[in-house]
């Protein structure tokens, strides 16, 4: 019978020991801090918080961080590497990820520990608690920031970020020499910026960092046919021409791209003698130019010429009352979508003349929107808001 | 009634049988003869029964700054564990139907099992349990000894030896989910120690030079314990120890008579 009885005893010890969700009363509890990261862009850092508390009802001084995994450091911030603890006091420890981590090492030692002083005594996490951070390709995304300088400091700049997962991060500054910058064009390989300045006549040309995507030697190009206040720029699919709209100009210009320095040359004015009133965003399908009015809701829509010219442009209406300002149009020409003031829209495509027809409001959760993106499968639109 | 009882019981009785028989043979006025000295070799297998692996020991806090207590609880679940007895000795006569066996006995004792449960903290409220085990395995090399009455083809007997125990603990391991802390981790050890067993028997000519036997020992097989101490790799003090390791032991024997000795 005794035998019984401590048999029943070792198998719910056991059974509690291997399946218990409940944490273990051991020198520290630690517990993350909301959610963990699971990616990391390569060559940037995430930052993982956790909780540290004092399991013991004595004063614990000079407790330290005695293992980490690879790739995870302490940052300086909250617990850091080495702390006291009041008797149930906790503190947040804060450490940075900068590459994989694997939650399932067999080592101990790649694991998080927490130790007492002289390291004997210590506390990790359990697996479900663990880092466990795979390396992404960082997907950068590049906004111009173009309101008056005076107002906010990030405005009249460029901020450069990841997105990943439907969410934006890691933002910081980049480039240099920009003034009202508004809109954002990159050449087929990733290599050149192209970012009109509101209040300059020139565009600035950028080289994107092959390492980190930085925008590095910005200089401005374009001849002096580029008025003020250009707002849009597009290039072609072949990358051999520019074209920029001049909102105040009420006019688009077209430039030739050199292949070699990526410089904009020979800028004159396109479309007959269409004048496209606020004329904004520009964008270019294959034989196709739309040309989006900000705030208003006329559009053009143009013809592109094998020589690159625009013809034939046509003033149109969505016919819904759209303010719209940026326009995108999906890969088989089929859909557009528009950012307006009310909201993003989306309109089906007429073959036959390119006419925007049918379009309703998609989705009202932002409004006052400046510019809209598609990415790379079309499975997400990308919004910029204008801010007042 | 366990086993070993009933066998001892039986041993006893027939020691009482034996000697009425042998008071009536007497009367008779038969003679009994008795071997000088003999060259005897034993051979045995048995079981050995016991709720004694492992003992509960603390390894309390020296420094309150720096450790934690460990107390190890193991279970006191009855094990049984085959073993392997040879004896090399020889058989002298001692007066009338009494006679002695002396000589280099070996026990060989098959693994047990030490199953507990550790409990590790710095105080009550940082505490918990993790079950841990190891193993144990026994050898005994004795001066033993065997005081038989000689009965017809019987010879119940009771037995003696005296000697050392070679105690090997090993492959400790403790159940803790993985990478929450780290415990105490014990290297194997083999302890020597005095030991000793006391028994009885009965044994059986089957002819001249053969016998065959069954017997109970108790024996104290002494200090068993697991060597040095490591957290994490870092040499702690205190290891787990037992200075006492019991067992019961139900064997069954065959003798052979290697050499004569001569008649009284």
């Amino acid at each position: 019978m005794e035998g019984i009885v401590n048999m029943l005893k070792n198998i719910i010890v056991l059974m509690f020991v291997l399946f218990s969700s409940a944490s273990f009363a051991i020198p520290f509890t630690i517990t993350p801090k909301g959610k963990l990261p699971t990616e990391v862009p390569r060559g940037l850092d995430e930052t993982a918080t956790y909780i540290v508390k004092n399991n013991t009802s004595s004063q614990r001084n000079n407790n330290y961080v005695k293992y980490l995994p690879p790739n995870v450091t302490v940052a300086p911030t909250g617990c850091s590497k080495k702390f006291n603890l009041a008797p149930g006091a906790s503190c947040e420890l804060n450490l940075l990820v900068s590459g994989a981590v694997d939650a399932y090492d067999p080592d101990p030692h790649n694991h998080l520990f927490v130790c007492f002083q002289g390291g004997i005594s210590c506390a990790g996490l359990e697996i479900k608690n663990s880092l466990n951070v795979t390396v992404i390709e960082p997907q950068w995304v590049f906004v111009a920031n173009q309101n008056n300088p005076t107002l906010l400091a990030e405005n009249n700049s460029i901020s450069k970020c990841i997105f990943h997962n439907n969410k934006f991060s890691h933002y910081s500054s980049t480039g240099s020499g920009f003034n009202m910058p508004t809109v954002i064009a990159l050449n087929n390989a990733g290599t050149k910026a192209y970012i009109t300045n509101f209040m300059d006549a020139g565009i600035s040309l950028c080289d994107i960092s092959s390492k980190d995507s930085s925008l590095m030697n910005c200089s401005k190009t374009g001849d002096g046919s580029l008025a003020m206040t250009s707002f849009g720029v597009s290039l072609n699919p072949a990358g051999d021409k520019a074209y920029v709209t001049n909102m105040f100009g009420a006019s688009v210009s077209l430039c030739d791209v050199s292949g070699v320095t990526g410089e904009l040359s020979n800028c004159h004015g396109t479309g007959g003698y269409t004048t496209f009133s606020f004329g904004s965003h520009i964008f270019l399908t294959s034989s196709r130019a739309y040309i989006s009015a900000i705030a208003f809701d006329p559009y053009w829509v143009c013809d592109i010429e094998s020589d690159g010219e625009l013809s034939g442009c046509i003033e149109r209406s969505t016919g819904a009352s759209v303010s719209a300002s940026g326009i995108i149009i999906n890969s088989n020409e089929t859909k557009a979508y528009l950012a307006a003031t009310d909201g993003v829209y989306t309109c089906d495509i007429d073959s036959d003349d390119g006419t925007l027809i049918d379009c309703t409001l998609a989705d009202a959760t932002y409004s006052l929107l400046d510019a809209i993106v598609l990415n790379k499968d079309e499975t997400y639109t990308n919004l910029v808001k204008k801010s007042y | 009634m366990t086993l070993r009882i009933k066998l001892v019981v039986f041993i006893l009785l027939s020691f009482v049988f034996c000697t009425k028989s042998i008071a009536a043979e007497n009367l008779k006025g038969e003679k009994s003869y008795v071997r000088n000295l003999r060259t005897i070799l034993t051979l045995g297998g048995g079981t050995g029964f016991t709720n004694d692996a492992g003992a509960a020991t603390t390894i309390p806090i020296n420094d309150s700054i720096t450790e934690e207590q460990y107390t190890y609880s193991p279970d006191s679940d009855n094990q049984t564990l085959g073993l392997f007895n040879a004896f090399l000795g020889i058989e002298f006569p001692l007066r009338q139907q009494f006679a002695g066996q002396v000589g280099l006995g070996y026990y060989y004792f098959a693994e047990s099992k030490v199953n507990g449960i550790l409990t590790q903290g710095a105080d009550a409220g940082s505490s918990s349990m993790f079950p841990y085990k190891y193993k144990i395995r026994n050898n005994q090399l004795l001066l033993d000894s065997k005081w038989f009455y000689t009965c017809n083809a019987f010879r119940p007997y009771f037995a003696l030896g005296l000697g050392a125990a070679f105690n090997n603990a090993s492959s400790f391991d403790v159940t803790i989910p993985k990478y929450i802390t780290f415990s105490r981790m014990y290297e194997s050890y083999d302890a020597t120690s005095f030991s000793y067993n006391v028994g009885l028997g009965l044994d059986y000519n089957i002819n001249q030079y053969t016998r065959i036997g069954i017997g109970y020992r108790f024996a104290d097989l002494g200090k068993v314990s697991l060597g040095d101490s490591t957290i994490d790799a870092t040499p702690v003090s205190g290891t787990i120890s037992q200075s006492h390791f019991y067992i019961h032991e139900v064997l069954a024997q065959l003798t052979f008579i290697i050499s004569h000795g001569g008649y009284r």
